[in-house]
């Protein structure tokens, strides 16, 4: 067996001390068996939304404990699977390969433990638009949605397209799309910046090399905790065939929504839904983002104001994805690099997004 | 291999020659209905083959069949409502109705006993049915072609209204509930005969959408049955032309038995809906 191999594991079980500190199997068990004692009252599904919540945070704590306590278990474990290999035939290739395999599941459990800020479990409402440059930024726009749609597919996460705006000849201008599940705002907050691209372009005749941007933009999906209230005056709805006659008279397909809010000038559309109330209804989501988010950055330059320090500095350019003459996809605040760009377009970002949780974590203790 | 985005450009290039009003829109609904998704998903699909008959369906949109003929569906809400030739295809607009009908009865559940008058393809009867699970609903349709499509929308996405074939003009329709109803709506025939509508508006039954020289021969007609229809404090909320908001205001308050006359506006802002209560 390798030298190493006790130390990583060392190390390995006292970061597993460290997650149980924080989730605390112990409260977790606790909770677990309250739910189950609620759960199993009768009466519980008189009031069937409060029954929902009990029986999907009992599956959820439920599930989160197992992990822990599996994890734990394999941790113990291991030191006897690497004896009895080396005394049968010295071949400790599963013991190695069971290390690496808790290491990661490890790593993304301490991720996890790292998303603890306020709006961190929410639902992320996600925004790219393409950067100046034509048909090539339209494409890597398109590209990048893609890259992020597949890696909710992967993940189990449905995504709900709210609006694109197409480019004349091939990509996207811009896009608006909700992923859905438990702390997608605490992961895919950290992609929010200028994505740059450079590749020899496809759309170039002479095969030259481009440099793309896109810029990506990541809201937590409003609540009503956040009490956004939006008074109908402050908004302007516009949708299709606005001026002249509607009804009857016109046979409408196009069932898209664009709210103006007037006070901010912020403008959303919603062409998604068939119908065009839901698109209203979307497209009202979208805005509520965008105001909870405007509040926030307020509230933030206040605390920068005071003194309290902060980086607020998103939207600089946080991503480099390199085609050619090398391949390489390297995020330039964490310095966390992959060498198989295809890889990470398709949708295997789980890395970036770690580096980039933990970065942030170290950031905010740095300004502490 | 002509890939869908290609094939999207064609078509909407095609569309637009022949006059459709939003012809990237209608292009995109047609590929994403052959491919079963919503009709921005499909932007991760364009260098993806061309579903099978979408060039079929583009060339009959393009000879101005309804889309929703081609489709076989309307959106109303989170409803796909059948239709087809011999019914009225739902508008966007009545949306608006539907909406403020649900919340009109929403908190109140002793208050649910609704009449749908001229239902058409059940477009306004199945929002609310489907969305108050026990509501008791009354639609009436006086066209059976137009009957038939409610009825197949009842039994999908309202099974507890009961479809009633009658004539909105006649005061002594569905006599046995008079004076019980809580709510009436509707989406009756309101535009004014005319000959130089969109070529699809001319695919909707006639009688659903025409009413007359100033599109007011139904409304005024079927103001009395509303009437009867309500008890003391109902509510009516009715649809009607661009040009018609104070001839409609006019048929309530000239009738002397309703209050409360109030205009409804749509997404945009436009007079389309006049709401008022029985006395």
């Amino acid at each position: 067996m390798r030298p190493e191999f006790s130390a990583e594991l060392s190390e390995l079980d006292s970061t597993l001390t460290t997650i149980e500190k924080v989730l605390n199997p112990q409260e977790m068990s606790d909770r677990v068996r309250e739910l189950e004692a609620q759960a199993a009252d009768p009466s519980l599904w008189d009031d069937p939304d409060h029954a929902q919540q009990v029986t999907s945070e009992l599956s959820h704590v439920q599930a989160e404990l197992r992990k822990i306590t599996d994890l734990r278990q394999r941790i113990e474990d291991l030191p006897i699977m690497v004896e009895l290999a080396e005394e049968e035939d010295g071949d400790t290739s599963i013991a190695e390969e069971e290390l690496a395999d808790l290491r990661s599941l490890i790593d993304a459990l301490e991720v996890k433990t790292m998303l603890s800020g306020e709006y961190d479990a929410r639902e992320a409402v996600i925004n790219i638009r393409s950067g100046a440059g034509g048909v090539d930024a339209a494409d890597w726009a398109e590209m990048l949605m893609r890259m992020y749609t597949r890696w909710a597919e992967k993940n189990g996460h449905k995504v709900d397209i709210y609006d694109i705006s197409y480019a004349e000849e091939a990509g996207i201008k811009s896009a608006t799309f909700v992923v859905h599940g438990d702390y997608m705002y605490g992961q895919l907050s950290v992609e929010q910046g200028a994505h740059r691209l450079v590749r020899i372009s496809p759309f170039d005749n002479q095969g030259r090399r481009q440099t793309s941007f896109a810029e990506v933009e990541v809201l937590p999906v409003v609540e009503k905790v956040d009490s956004i209230d939006i008074p109908d005056a402050d908004v302007r709805v516009d949708v299709y065939r606005s001026s002249g006659p509607g009804g009857q008279s016109v046979n409408t397909t196009d069932s898209a929504v664009r709210l103006t809010h007037i006070p901010t000038g912020i403008v959303v559309t919603c062409q998604n839904e068939k119908s065009q109330i839901q698109n209203k209804a979307s497209a009202m989501r979208v805005l509520q983002a965008k105001l909870l988010e405007r509040k926030r950055q307020e509230e933030r330059a206040e605390m920068d104001a005071l003194g309290a320090g902060g980086n607020a500095s998103w939207g600089n350019q946080m991503r480099s994805y390199v085609l050619h003459p090398y391949q390489m996809v390297k995020d330039l605040r964490t310095n966390f690099e992959v060498n198989d760009p295809q890889k990470v377009l398709d949708g295997d970002i789980d890395g970036l997004l770690e580096a980039g949780i933990r970065w942030r974590m170290a950031e905010s203790q740095s300004a502490e | 291999m002509l890939t869908l985005g290609e094939a999207l450009r064609d078509a909407t290039a095609t569309l637009e020659r022949a006059g459709v009003a939003s012809p990237l829109v209608d292009a995109r609904l047609i590929a994403a209905h052959l491919l079963g998704c919503g009709p921005l998903d499909i932007a991760l699909r364009m260098r993806d083959e061309v579903p099978a008959g979408f060039a079929a369906a583009v060339e009959r949109r393009a000879r101005r069949e309804p889309l929703q003929h081609i489709l076989g569906t309307a959106p109303m809400g989170p409803l796909d409502l059948h239709v087809g030739p011999g019914v009225f295809i739902p508008r966007p607009e009545t949306e608006v109705l539907a909406d403020w009908a649900v919340r009109q009865v929403a908190g109140d559940v002793e208050k649910r006993k609704i009449v749908d008058l001229c239902t058409g393809s059940g477009a306004l009867a199945a929002y609310i049915g489907h969305a108050l699970i026990d509501a008791t609903l009354y639609a009436v349709e006086l066209d059976p072609g137009a009957a038939t499509w409610a009825q197949r929308n009842f039994d999908e996405f309202a099974p507890q209204v009961k479809l009633i074939h009658g004539d909105v003009t006649d005061p002594t329709l569905l006599a046995e509930v008079h004076g019980t109803i809580d709510l009436v709506v509707s989406n009756p025939p309101y535009v004014p005969e005319s000959d130089d509508l969109d070529p699809e508006v001319y695919q909707d039954p006639h009688m659903a959408v025409f009413s007359g020289a100033d599109g007011m021969d139904v409304i005024n007609k079927m103001v009395h049955l509303i009437f009867n229809l309500l008890k003391s404090g109902g509510a009516v909320g009715i649809e009607h032309d661009d040009t018609t908001s104070d001839a409609v205001r006019q048929v309530f308050s000239q009738h002397g038995g309703f209050g409360t006359i109030e205009v409804l506006h749509d997404l945009t802002g436009r007079a389309r809906f006049v709401t008022a209560r029985k006395l």
